[in-house]
């Protein structure tokens, strides 16, 4: 009697510490995932997608109707059949979007992800609810200021200088940037340049300060006005 | 007689408790406010300390004789330049923060920086540079003088370091529509070292622009060269965009939104839709970029499908010649950079950027800013060196992987016929640029493989 339960629960024991392990181990893309689905592949599905500024709340590795709808849109903005199930197309091109850069050799790279970074935050937290052009517009112009005498080298120090944007003053420059907001600093990134020259902008409903609406005024996108 | 007992006792706790909080946020408060200064007040003093160290260097520049000492020196000018700007940008900003210090310690890190690489290369400096020098020494040694005096003042005669934060009493009477104390503008009794910085750096703009060639010099506003003469008003501009719009095989209904003004004048349009926008050129009417960020359906058309249907728009358009230099896939699109490409050159600074959607092949956006700034005729130079000569020229262990000539556009605009050599050294790979007449190494770019792309740096 004694030695058939011990039995049992070792069989028991090795084939969950088996099932367990293959789990554990499983790696993003040996499965298709779908809705009840969970565990660490689920958690580095939605990592990625975060890393592309879709929404889904916290990884937790549970495949809810919040990951299943952030796929969706991914799979939408993408060119792939929309099925809100991460089968190997959209896991593929997931990775590939999500991968990091490298030399020839293959090590990896930093450099240009950081700038794509800070910029997408600015975009973000300064004009997240304007049309798309005047969003490409807030990263030109920081990207113009780069290039500008007057203002700090780096897009760090021209994004935190303190009091510089009010984004940066009330935090909203550390929310997560969304999709669109990603794509248009990359945009600006490679050259467009919706208001070439300016290297101000403000939003008139909001302030009255003489200095800024001294400038010379290039155009206004949305609720802003870019100036010079 | 119990219920006021309980009231009276209840009250007093919640005051006991609220006290507490109050002196809680106080003394939270009142360390973030030292955190605060302590901040400025580093970058500051960094600041002030890199400017001095830049000053010395420029100052033994004038007494140096000798070049190779003065690589050293103008190197050290630069890094300590940079340096001081770099601890200026963690200073808070009112307005427009300190541009004009920017601007000074900016031009002296990129004047000390391309002289230092002349003298290194074996080149020396001109008259008319000594004299800039001289300039921009002065300029360093004054603002240097007066930032150390404003420190000075907050040290010794109580001015404070950061505008102190308004009292309750004001923030209340704010409500009620006071109007908060003016700043001083006087610049021997600031309100505050902050706002002292600010004074100096309006005093700083009397001072006369500095003369010299370096890359922050280079004319930013240049003439379009692609553009035909004549301005067209937003009527024509409107039927050049119609005509730019059908000749894509596109459709949509164009509407007039503003002018752009500045260095590229140009009419704003809209293609219906808030995601849509387009620019069209005043003088010349060409249509400079537009973008349409619809919703892109399921990817059916392949790489090569997509290229061929960028070509073809290209010809439609009346571009000349085109080689596809760059392309990133974005799943829904596809971003692929052209240059003109003439008698076997490619001309970079002539690009076109076109966005190809891969739901149906139209095209989702076009950017011919580059092209329209820098197209013209030209006559291209042949080359001196022959493809092997040149390749003499690169560095031992290269591994060649494709070769080609190319009119590379240098940071001053300046237009040089080079071989590109694409190859690789252990494990990096790399565009090296020959000059075609002298073998000169004239530019050098590292290439990554990003998630959507090759980039080149």
């Amino acid at each position: 009697m004694g030695k058939r339960r011990i039995f049992a629960v070792i069989a028991a024991t090795l084939a969950s510490v088996l099932i367990l392990s293959v789990t554990l181990q499983a790696a993003l893309g040996d499965r298709i995932l779908g809705r009840s689905a969970n565990g660490p592949e689920v958690r580095e599905l939605q990592v990625r997608l975060k890393q592309l500024g879709y929404v889904l709340g916290s990884a937790d590795g549970k495949y809810g109707h919040k990951t299943e709808a952030a796929v969706r849109l991914f799979q939408r903005e993408h060119g792939i059949r929309v099925d809100g199930l991460a089968g190997a197309s959209t896991i593929s091109l997931l990775k590939k979007l999500t991968g990091v850069s490298t030399n020839y050799g293959g090590k990896a790279v930093g450099l240009n992800s950081n700038d794509l970074n800070l910029l997408s935050h600015a975009v973000y937290g300064e004009a997240r609810g304007e049309p798309f052009e005047g969003q490409v517009a807030v990263a030109a112009v920081l990207i113009t200021r780069l290039k500008d005498p007057r203002f700090p080298k780096s897009i760090a120090g021209i994004i935190y200088q303190p009091g510089a944007f009010s984004s940066v003053n009330d935090g909203q420059i550390n929310l997560s940037p969304s999709a669109n907001a990603i794509k248009a600093a990359r945009m600006a990134m490679n050259g467009w340049d919706p208001v070439p020259g300016a290297i101000y902008f403000f939003a008139p409903s909001k302030t009255k300060n003489r200095f800024i609406w001294s400038r010379p005024q290039i155009k206004q996108i949305g609720n802003h006005i870019f100036t010079r | 007689m119990r219920r006021r007992n309980l009231l009276v006792g209840g009250l007093g706790l919640a005051l006991a408790v609220s006290l507490i909080w109050g002196y809680g946020q106080y003394q939270a408060s009142r360390q973030l406010g030292i955190h605060e200064e302590n901040q400025y007040q580093q970058a500051y003093k960094d600041m002030l300390g890199h400017m001095d160290n830049a000053e010395n260097f420029l100052a033994k520049t004038m007494g140096s004789n000798s070049n190779s000492n003065n690589v050293f020196h103008l190197t050290g000018a630069w890094e300590e330049s940079t340096a001081a700007l770099n601890d200026l940008s963690n200073l808070p900003v009112d307005n427009l923060g300190s541009p004009n210090i920017a601007q000074l310690l900016n031009r002296t890190s990129d004047f000390s920086y391309t002289l230092a690489q002349r003298l290194a290369g074996g080149g020396d400096i001109k008259p008319e540079e000594q004299k800039a020098l001289i300039d921009i020494h002065e300029a360093t040694r004054k603002t240097s003088e007066d930032l150390g005096r404003l420190r000075d003042k907050a040290e010794f005669e109580d001015v404070a370091w950061t505008k102190a934060r308004p009292s309750l009493w004001s923030t209340v009477t704010g409500w009620f529509g006071a109007k908060a104390e003016a700043d001083s503008t006087d610049i021997t009794q600031p309100t505050s070292v902050s706002q002292g910085l600010q004074l100096l750096d309006t005093q700083l703009q009397k001072l006369p622009p500095f003369q010299y060639q370096g890359k922050f010099n280079s004319v930013v506003s240049q003439s379009p060269k692609g553009l035909p003469p004549g301005d067209f008003t937003k009527e024509q501009a409107q039927a050049n965009l119609n005509k730019f719009i059908s000749q894509l095989g596109l459709n949509y209904n164009v509407q007039f939104k503003g002018d752009t003004k500045g260095t590229l004048p140009a009419y704003s349009f809209s293609l219906g839709g808030a995601q849509t926008w387009a620019e069209v050129s005043k003088q010349g009417g060409a249509v400079l970029a537009f973008n349409d960020m619809r919703d892109i359906g399921v990817k059916v058309l392949s790489t090569d499908q997509a290229k061929s249907k960028a070509q073809s728009y290209l010809s439609s358009l009346g571009y000349p010649a085109m080689a596809l230099t760059s392309m990133e896939d974005h799943g829904s699109y596809l971003s692929l950079s052209y240059v003109v490409q003439q008698d076997g050159v490619r001309i970079y600074p002539d690009k076109v950027i076109l966005h190809v959607a891969m739901d149906n092949g139209q095209l989702v956006g076009y950017n011919a800013r580059a092209y329209l700034m820098f197209h013209t005729s030209r006559t291209i130079d042949k080359t001196k060196l022959s493809v092997a000569q040149a390749r003499r020229y690169l560095k031992a262990g290269f591994q060649v992987s494709d070769t080609g000539l190319v009119l590379l556009a240098k940071d001053n605009y300046s237009e040089v016929l080079c071989y590109e050599f694409r190859g690789t050294v252990d494990s990096e790979e790399f565009l090296v640029y020959i000059n075609a007449a002298t073998g000169f190494e004239e530019q050098i770019y590292r290439v990554i493989k990003t998630p959507v792309g090759e980039y080149q740096q």
